[in-house]
């Protein structure tokens, strides 16, 4: 019935990697080293860690009409 | 036996002894300190060259184990300069310059941009909403329970047709609700938000979202944002959404835009 926001520190780690690498701001001038080729990294990431989240939370829960929030993002 | 910098964030200028005195602690636990270029600050912290040069960075990326945690340190910190600032454009993941000149240079060359994103995330927070769909609720249309009845008298051949187009069906009308939640969600989040980005599903994720929002949000009118998402959620509890929100984030989305 509420909707308690879930905090970042709540979010999946997929969901984490998806802001941080996918979408954070990216400044590469000539003195960065940054990352290379970050949507290639994302891309493969992404693999990795959607079968990881899957195995973290195999089907969640019907993430409770009671009291709870919302999601079923594991705690990092 | 080198070490690098590696940037996690800028604010202004004024922010140095703030980021200095907030005692944060970086990716590989380096203490986080504050780079000045005229106008501007960039949250910095020390790392290995061993770990963090092109190379090996590259290679440790594809290392869950080694990413999970940096990944979120390196939120810890955004988020925690979020709290204290009033304005911080976040930097995505893996940010590295030889020293602090190579900080202070990209302050300098960026400095009219910077300032322009800084003063446009001032007092602001991004938020996730994502509508996701109710598993559990089976769809029931007038078409559907009018064909389930046709199917149950059919015989076996007719039947089996029948169920083909069944399935066509359901597939029809949750995409129809999918688009509507979507616009419906669209609109909702307008008008309390000053941006709002649609988000390219995450391909492969556990929960079947059928749309994401990023938005940017006056920090002081969050209660909206929950309220409206709350709305949305209530008003279509019969059609088996779930609307999510997640916040506050530093404008990781909103930062980089533009």
């Amino acid at each position: 019935m509420s909707v308690q926001p879930l905090a970042p520190s709540d979010a999946s780690l997929l969901e984490l990697v998806d802001r941080l690498l996918n979408k954070g701001v990216v400044l590469i001038g000539e003195a960065t080293i940054s990352v290379a080729g970050v949507d290639l990294i994302y891309l493969g990431l992404n693999l990795v860690l959607s079968s990881v989240d899957a195995l973290e939370r195999p089907r969640g829960g019907p993430a409770g009409g009671g009291g709870s929030s919302g999601g079923g993002a594991p705690r990092t | 036996m080198s070490d690098l910098r590696y940037l996690y964030a800028i604010a202004g200028a004024e922010n140095a002894r703030a980021i200095a005195e907030s005692e944060l602690r970086g990716v590989e636990g380096g203490r986080v300190t504050a780079v000045v270029e005229a106008a501007l600050s960039g949250a910095t912290s020390t790392v290995r060259a061993s770990d963090y040069d092109e190379a090996p960075l590259n290679e440790h990326l594809r290392d869950l184990d080694w990413l999970a945690p940096r990944a979120a340190a390196h939120q810890e910190v955004n988020g925690r300069l979020h709290e204290l600032l009033d304005a911080v454009v976040p930097v995505s993941f893996g940010a590295i310059y030889r020293d602090d000149d190579g900080v202070r240079a990209l302050l300098r060359s960026r400095a009219g941009e910077l300032a322009e994103r800084l003063a446009s995330l001032r007092g602001r927070s991004e938020w996730i909403v994502s509508i996701e769909r109710d598993a559990g609720r089976p769809s029931e249309s007038d078409a559907l329970g009018a064909l389930e009845r046709e199917i149950a008298g059919a015989p076996p051949g007719r039947a089996f047709l029948l169920g083909k187009r069944r399935e066509e069906v359901v597939r029809d009308e949750r995409r129809e609700r999918d688009a509507t939640i979507a616009a419906v969600a669209e609109a909702a989040v307008g008008t309390i938000a000053e941006r709002v980005y649609r988000e390219p599903l995450i391909e492969g994720a556990e929960t079947p979202a059928v749309a994401r929002f990023s938005v940017l949000v006056p920090r002081d009118r969050q209660p909206d944002l929950a309220s409206a998402v709350r709305e949305l959620e209530r008003s279509h509890e019969g059609g088996g959404y779930r609307v999510r929100l997640s916040g506050p984030w530093p404008a990781y989305r909103f930062g980089g835009l533009e």
